[in-house]
Parts: C-alpha cells; structure tokens; sequence
C-alpha cells in the first residue's frame, strides 16, 4: 500500500512538475469545427474540444484547418506559459574517485565530497490559445484580387 | 645538369600533388553531393482562377526567391531535368484566395504534397511562403 502510495506521489509530482501536459487549443471563430494540426501533424478532428499534447521541443506550431485549407496558424514557445525553479542539494560526483582508487573507497570517498546546490528551470508552454481564423474587417471591403497588382 | 635535373623532379612533384590535389577536389565534390541529397525542383508560372494573373506572378516570384535559399533544393528552367515539380495555384475563396502548393514527381507526376493555406491579402503570401519553404519544400 506505501508503495502504491509513493508510487502514487511520484506521478503526481511529475504532472505538477511538467505543469500543463497540453494545451488548450480553440479558433475564434465558435460555430465551425476546425481540424487542428500541430508541428505538421493531426491532432484534433474539431477545434471545439482539443487539447493538444505539449511537444518535445521548445516550439508548437498550431494550425486550424477546414476542407483541406488552413485558414489560421499560432505558434507558441516553451516559456511562453510562465517558468518555474527548482533547487536541490546535491553531493558532489565520486565518479572521478571512484575510478581513481577502487569503487569500495570511491563509494566511501563520496561522503566527503562537498555538497553543492544544483538550480533547474522548468520553462511551460501556455495552457490555452486561441487561433485567429476569422477574415480581417478591411472595413466591409474585402481585397480586390481581380484587379491588377496596383503595387507592380 | 643537376640543376636541370632537379628541376625536372621539382615539375613531377607539382604535377603529382596538382593531380592528387584536382582527386581530393572531385571526392569532396561527390560527397558533398552524396550527402547532400540536392533534389532539382521544377516551378512552372502559377495558375490562377478568379484572380488576376498578377498575384500569380508575384507568388510565382516571391516562392522562387524564398527556394533559391535553400541549399537542399535547385531550381531548374527544364521539366526534364528536374526530379520534381513544385505547382502553385490561386484559387478565388468567398472570403479570400487558396494557395494551393503541390509537390509532384516529375517522372509519373503522382502527388507527393499538398498544401493550401487562405490569402486575405497579397501580403499574406510571405508568411505563407516562408513557412512553406522551410517546411515542406525540401
């Protein structure tokens, strides 16, 4: 039962650690059902319910997607969603003496090693984000694009 | 004579290290196209429904210049001697204009990619090219 229970606090530790494991992901436009894609790859059939998984790397590119054409796109950074540090106490590595004069005396050579604080920053994507998908107002006139290219 | 003679053994030495310099030269070059996996895209004009052909060729020209960056990928005026073909569409939307980009094998012409992304204005090309090129293309 302990076990199960530190199990248990070890998982949940993790998740808290690890903060937001996805992201919220809505488009601005509510009524439609957008299929959401992130780094290139399907990850929601309709915007209306989707929560992305966080990526590994430090970039997610978001785009909302309907009848094969994207009609918005986001992208969010690790640290755009807030950062948090940790610090621990940490005795210093015996490896070098270990090696050095045997591993019985290395192990034991390890007590004496100084204890050094060691700081990790866990930087978070943010937990919700909204993609723009909806036509800019262009005051009622959309672009005129069956005239000539007046910028040629 | 020999000073002559030396002279002679100096030319030998050039000619050898030039030729074995020129066979360096060529592996490094042929490694370099080994490794480098260079594929020869072809890009004819865009075609254009509901638009005028303006905005064709300012995509047309705007994709070009965003591939020729890229070192993986070499743009060539000839169908036959590309291994790829890179087609670009505009297509009149309600509220904007689809760019449609399609990869195409030039051999049997079967669809490799396609991409369409929605234009609301000719200055959404270049995010859309940007992302395009750094993304698909290569």
């Amino acid at each position: 039962m302990r076990r199960l229970l530190l199990a248990f606090a070890i998982l949940a530790v993790g998740v808290a650690l690890n903060g937001c494991a996805a992201v919220k992901v809505e488009v601005d436009d509510a009524h439609k059902g957008y299929a959401i894609y992130s780094n290139g790859e399907k990850v929601c059939d309709d915007s209306r319910n989707c929560y992305v998984p966080v990526a590994r790397g430090d970039e997610m590119y978001l785009e909302a997607e309907k009848n094969g054409v994207v009609y918005g796109e986001v992208v969010i950074h690790r640290g755009d969603g807030g950062y948090s540090t940790q610090t621990v106490l940490h005795r210093g590595a015996a490896k070098d003496v270990a090696t050095a004069v045997g591993m019985p005396l290395g192990i034991a050579a390890r007590g004496l090693q100084p204890l050094e604080t060691v700081t990790t920053t866990t930087e978070y994507f943010p937990k919700k984000v909204m993609i723009p998908v909806m036509p800019p107002e262009n005051d009622g006139n959309p672009f005129p694009w069956d005239k000539p290219d007046p910028s040629k | 004579m020999a000073k002559n003679g030396a002279g002679l053994l100096d030319n030998a030495i050039l000619k050898s290290m030039n030729l074995s310099a020129h066979c360096v030269f060529m592996a490094m070059l042929l490694c370099t196209a080994i490794l480098c996996g260079c594929s020869k895209v072809y890009m004819p004009p865009a075609q254009v429904e509901g638009v005028h052909p303006d905005y064709g060729e300012r995509l047309h020209v705007l994709t070009k210049q965003y591939v020729a960056l890229d070192d993986h990928v070499t743009l060539v005026d000839d169908v036959q001697q590309s291994d790829r073909k890179l087609l670009l569409q505009l297509v009149r939307d309600t509220v904007g204009v689809v760019v449609v980009f399609e990869m195409r094998k030039a051999k049997d012409n079967s669809l490799i990619w396609a991409y369409r992304h929605i234009a609301y204005d000719p200055k959404d090309f270049i995010p859309i090219v940007s992302r395009v090129s750094k993304e698909k293309i290569r």
